[in-house]
């Protein structure tokens, strides 16, 4: 199983290199940590994603949600949409922070931060780097509901 | 014709269905990664036709599953994510 739970601890794949940091872990997230990663005195912007566990889902009321993750393949992953996001939108730095395990209601669960000089950049890598989470990193939720639990 | 032995890991919803996280195989060489699937399906039924639903991986890299599979490769079927 450890290959597919992240260790509970934050990892150092891609730490400072091409000022993309990652991390998939079992410890609680730190939006504090995850900004100070990007942040730069060139910077004068830094756009922050924080995704929670929502109390609802596709009608159900949630009470808890299970994520598990191929932690290697994830963090490569995230390392390509960061370099990725950078070309494209212009950034600067991009840090990407994903939670897995047993989270409860209002727990955040990724939480992105992009800088750049101005807000521009900032505000569409951000967009841009949750997107692509959402799309390609190898992460998945178990949400545990009243009537059952669901993938 | 040989053999290739490579490693499956069955991610998410399909750990759940197979109630393994990874598998043995043994393949016919030359084999892709859609031979590999086959296996699995083979070995655990359970799983189902979702292949039109899985991505793959090898050694934690999306591929195609036209790639050939090489001795020790590690595969992966994606389910479809749902991370953020």
């Amino acid at each position: 199983m450890t290959r597919i739970w992240a260790a509970g601890h934050v990892l150092q794949i891609g730490e400072d290199v091409n000022n993309v940091h990652v991390a998939v872990t079992a410890e609680r997230l730190s939006v504090d940590v995850v900004q100070q990663l990007v942040r730069g005195d060139g910077d004068g912007a830094v756009c922050c994603f924080i995704g929670h566990v929502r109390d609802m889902s596709l009608g159900r009321s949630v009470t808890r949600v299970d994520y598990e993750a191929y932690a290697e393949m994830a963090e490569r992953e995230m390392h390509i949409i960061g370099v990725r996001t950078l070309e494209e939108s212009g950034a600067r730095s991009i840090a990407m922070h994903h939670r897995v395990g047993a989270l409860a209601v209002g727990e955040v669960a990724v939480v992105v931060a992009v800088a750049s000089a101005h807000r521009d950049e900032a505000f569409s890598g951000c967009r841009q780097a949750i997107d692509g989470i959402k799309s390609t990193v190898p992460i998945w939720k178990r949400e545990h509901a009243a009537d059952g639990v669901r993938w | 014709m040989g053999k290739v032995g490579c490693e499956a890991l069955l991610l998410g919803p399909l750990r759940e269905l197979a109630g393994v996280d990874s598998v043995a195989l043994v393949l016919e060489a030359p084999a892709t990664a859609a031979d590999a699937w086959e296996a699995v399906v083979r070995a655990f039924p359970q799983v189902g036709s979702a292949r039109t639903s899985l991505a793959v991986a090898i050694n934690a890299a999306y591929c195609s599953w036209a790639v050939a599979v090489a001795d020790n490769d590690v595969l992966a079927f994606i389910p479809p994510v749902s991370g953020g």
